[in-house]
């Protein structure tokens, strides 16, 4: 079940298709994540769910330490009251286009603003 | 009250050493009395002082292990891994494990993980770590990787008591099979500690030889660092025989003490107390054992000592007692010491082969025993005890009999 106004919201949608930058880190990001978890990327559906793809804890930490590495990043810990730091891998992609926003200075590109 | 009390068998042996790969390596090379000791070749050299190890050769963890599971081992666990394999194959009963399985190792940290996070962090200044760098390294690693390797589902942990770990580990899952706890035993022990900064921290210590190591020789100069693992399964003797495993040799006494003295220097009074308590374990009198696999570090003090404490307990029969130490040909390999010299002395009752004390060139009026020096020569033996003495003055002795 996804959240409408959430995937509105999210980065990783960039409805307005305008942003070739966003787009191209998002599959840069969705590849990392093929690699490191072995699931082929069409079965990356953004608002597929790690649970439901059987990814175990351990390969999302391991997705992590790569996308720190191939960014030059460090991706803060997601504070939550759920089971674990994200639920779908559009959760993912976006707190990494958030963070790689934030250390390059730039600003996000939603829907709404003026960026 | 009677507590059930079990005979048990050695049903399976695996080893990895300086000296081979696998077992049949490792006793081709005793027979030849070859030595795995020699200059490091695998890590960077110019800032220790000691250049000289007993390191494995020809092992290539791609062969063992696929690039994601080498993700989740350290060194350690790979050759715990390689070891258990052989012995699990040769002597598993059938695809499925008893319910009561176990895994009991010596403790053994992921030394190569932290030498090299620790390395990359403050000498590197790297911003992160490896994910895997906690699981690689805690000392109980090994032990779960075996027990998921074999859907192992009884107890599995590690024990902690230096050089002396996986004797300990062995005696107790000897004592659990023994007492009904488990029908099947994995245990042994491992280690992969040369490493640059672990290797520099025993440089400090001055106990380790510059070339070779000559135990029970007046000449000794220290010992020398091996790396490796050895592992035993361990069955009730009535199920092996039932589906008639090979029995390797049977385990029959376990005893362990403390010196409750110093922390680094060894004490006869401690030591002999252990091989005493396994003597007794086994219900033999000192006398009817013919061979002792000594722990026989090749430091001053140490070789010495082990020699007054089986004085004291072998009294006059320890004339005709011969006394071997196998760290002359694969190196004191730690956590995995108890468990790859228990193997020996396993292969030694089972071939009736002694195996020799290599490098030994002059007596030491202070070690007058028969050390076998420098050749294996034959000898119908029929029962034969391990020894382990750590550092924390922590002692473990073990007896086996040759299998009928």
């Amino acid at each position: 079940m996804v959240n409408e106004q959430a995937r509105q919201e999210s980065p990783a949608t960039d409805p307005t298709g305008r942003n070739p930058v966003t787009a191209a880190r998002v599959e840069e990001i969705l590849t990392i994540i093929s690699k490191e978890t072995g699931l082929a990327g069409p079965l990356l559906a953004l608002d597929a769910t790690f649970e439901t793809l059987g990814i175990p804890s351990l390969d999302v930490v391991q997705t992590i330490f790569e996308l720190e590495a191939h960014f030059d990043i460090e991706i803060p810990v997601v504070s939550t009251d759920k089971g674990s730091e994200f639920n779908t891998i559009r959760d993912l992609v976006d707190h990494v286009l958030m963070t790689i926003a934030n250390a390059r200075g730039e600003a996000i590109n939603r829907p709404g603003t003026t960026a | 009250m009677t507590l059930p009390s079990r005979r048990v068998a050695i049903t399976g042996l695996g080893a990895i050493s300086a000296l081979g790969t696998d077992v049949p390596m490792l006793w081709s090379a005793i027979l030849r009395s070859a030595c795995g000791i020699g200059p490091i070749r695998s890590i960077a050299t110019d800032r220790l002082a000691v250049r000289t190890a007993a390191e494995i050769q020809g092992f290539d963890p791609g062969l063992h292990f696929d690039d994601r599971s080498r993700a989740a081992l350290d060194r350690v666990s790979q050759l715990a891994l390689v070891a258990a394999r052989e012995a699990v194959a040769a002597g598993a009963p059938g695809t499925e494990a008893p319910r009561r399985a176990g895994v009991v190792l010596g403790a053994a940290l992921g030394q190569a993980t932290l030498d090299s996070s620790y390395r990359s962090f403050y000498g590197e200044g790297a911003k992160r770590l490896h994910p895997m760098t906690v699981p690689r390294s805690m000392p109980s690693a090994p032990a779960s990787h075996l027990s998921i390797e074999f859907g192992l589902r009884g107890p599995c942990f590690a024990t902690a008591s230096a050089c002396a770990s996986s004797a300990h580990a062995i005696g107790l899952a000897f004592h659990m099979v023994r007492s009904g706890m488990l029908d099947l035993a994995v245990t042994g022990g491992c280690d992969a500690s040369i490493q640059v900064g672990y290797l520099k921290a025993w440089d400090s210590l001055r106990i380790l030889s510059p070339n070779v190591c000559r135990p029970f020789s007046r000449d000794r100069e220290g010992l020398v660092i091996g790396e490796g693992a050895g592992i035993l399964v361990l069955e009730p003797w009535e199920a092996a025989r039932a589906r008639g495993a090979t029995i390797h040799a049977e385990l029959v006494g376990f005893g362990m003490s403390a010196d409750a003295a110093d922390l680094t220097a060894p004490s006869a009074t401690g030591a002999a107390q252990a091989m005493r308590d396994a003597l007794d374990d086994a219900g033999l009198p000192s006398d009817s054992v013919d061979y002792v696999n000594a722990h026989g570090t090749g430091t001053r003090l140490n070789d010495k000592t082990e020699v007054e404490a089986l004085t004291q307990v072998f009294g006059a029969h320890l004339k005709k007692l011969p006394v071997s130490s196998s760290k002359s040909m694969f190196g004191h390999c730690l956590n995995a010491a108890g468990a790859l010299e228990l193997v020996v002395t396993a292969l030694a009752l089972r071939e009736g082969v002694l195996p020799p004390t290599l490098g030994f060139r002059e007596p030491d009026p202070e070690c007058a025993i028969d050390c076998v020096p420098n050749q294996a020569r034959p000898a119908a033996i029929e029962v034969a005890i391990s020894n382990s003495f750590a550092f924390g003055g922590l002692n473990a002795a073990l007896v086996l009999k040759k299998a009928p």
